[in-house]
């Protein structure tokens, strides 16, 4: 879709979310990157159901800040990148999409998928016939004479798969892109951290991050990450981090309890993450029941 | 005890109330107040029912405020070298004469299996 720049992963930014379209970027911010965002792409043939998502993979804002100020990502502005198409162009792109399927291979019957042979497709029809039969008897029982009847259904269905890409080219498609965040946070497209809480957020996760940490989203489990000691695919997480902005805000017990109650419940501890703006420093600790009492 | 109470009345329910409970239901040894000077406010050191090592204790009420800079006092109070010096526990007292306690451990401590 656009060249990358310094071989740094696009992230595609709309109303100030990122996104990554790319298997292999979201393969390498996996792997290489210990970053693992969330994929929140729905599938086309069951868009009611979030057990099995795809692209894209949409990234914290404490990740999208990590990874561009690490040099390993830059923010590509998508509303501005794409611009109205002239009919110009339309029209170029239609004529290309038509050669292109006009240069498909006619399906020879090695490329089909396998069917039945003429046996076992007869013994199909015939159980069919037999089927449609006794359906048929039963519906002229109910069935008034001005209703039409239902047509007999096909014998021979093949099926076809379809590859949706990911990405394609379009020649009104023309990418804006920021290397910096201060860059982007000029022109508009990205706006955190704004606020002395979303700073520490965001040093606090660079700090986890730097130490190895996987980090996931701790909504469920009443924190602002889950912190993972490898991969959660392997690895249960160890941890539920909420972020302290200032060492002097005020924390009341009952929220330790709350913490230290719902952490020991799931096997994990809860970590108080604290931010120093002053001292550049982050401090952390850790809460669970004592076992007694 | 009594001289901590006097010294910090706001604390002195918390204090009593966590030391007979560690003193008599938790039968902890050698239970002792001590003053966290920096923090305003007491605190107790004895040694866990079972456990030879001694921990610190420091009771606050649910109405309490407590804060990161707060936590660290605990964890700078003189010591014998043996003693727990990685984890406090956190008295916390309600009015009902209930209290738990909680683990505060200094850094990212891994829970137990």
């Amino acid at each position: 879709m656009e060249d990358t720049i310094d071989g740094r992963i696009p992230l595609h930014v709309s109303n100030k979310t990122a996104f990554v379209w790319s298997v292999e970027d979201v393969a390498t911010l996996r792997a290489t990157h210990h970053v693992c965002g969330v994929l929140t792409g729905t599938l086309p043939h069951a868009s009611q159901q979030n057990v099995f998502l795809g692209l894209p993979l949409e990234l914290l804002p404490e990740e999208v800040v990590l990874l561009v100020k690490q040099g390993i990502a830059y923010i590509v502005d998508d509303n501005a990148s794409h611009a109205t198409p002239t009919t110009e162009q339309l029209v170029q792109w239609n004529e290309k999409r038509r050669q292109a399927l006009a240069k498909l291979p006619a399906r020879s019957s090695s490329s089909l998928p396998p069917t039945l042979n003429d046996e076992a497709l007869k013994k199909r029809l015939e159980r069919q016939q037999k089927k449609e039969a006794q359906l048929l008897a039963k519906e002229e029982s109910l069935v008034t004479p001005d209703q039409p009847k239902p047509p007999a259904s096909s014998s021979k269905e093949q099926s076809y798969s379809f590859t949706i890409p990911a990405t394609s080219d379009f020649s009104w498609y023309n990418a804006k892109t920021y290397i910096t965040l201060d860059e982007a946070r000029t022109s508009g497209v990205w706006s955190y951290p704004h606020t002395p809480e979303e700073v520490a957020r965001c040093r606090v996760f660079e700090d986890l991050w730097k130490q190895g940490y996987f980090m996931g989203n701790g909504l469920r489990f009443g924190g602002h990450w889950l912190v993972y000691p490898g991969d959660p695919l392997r690895f249960h997480s160890h941890f539920v981090a909420t972020v302290i902005p200032s060492p002097v805000m005020t924390i009341h017990p009952i929220e330790i309890i709350a913490f230290g109650r719902l952490g020991t419940a799931t096997k994990k501890s809860h970590l108080l993450c604290g931010w120093d703006e002053e001292k550049q420093e982050t401090s952390y600790y850790s809460i669970e029941w004592a076992g007694f009492g | 005890v009594a001289t901590l109470a006097n010294k910090y009345p706001s604390n002195a329910g918390d204090l009593t109330q966590v030391y007979n409970d560690l003193h008599l239901a938790q039968r902890w040894r050698n239970v002792i107040a001590i003053d966290l000077d920096a923090a305003k406010r007491p605190a107790l050191m004895g040694e866990e029912h079972g456990v030879d090592v001694g921990t610190i204790v420091v009771p606050c009420s649910l109405s309490d405020h407590l804060s990161l800079n707060w936590c660290d006092f605990p964890f700078q109070v003189s010591c014998p070298s043996e003693w727990h010096r990685t984890f406090i526990y956190l008295a916390i007292t309600s009015q009902d004469s209930s209290q738990v306690y909680y683990k505060l451990s200094d850094g990212i401590v891994k829970p137990q299996m």
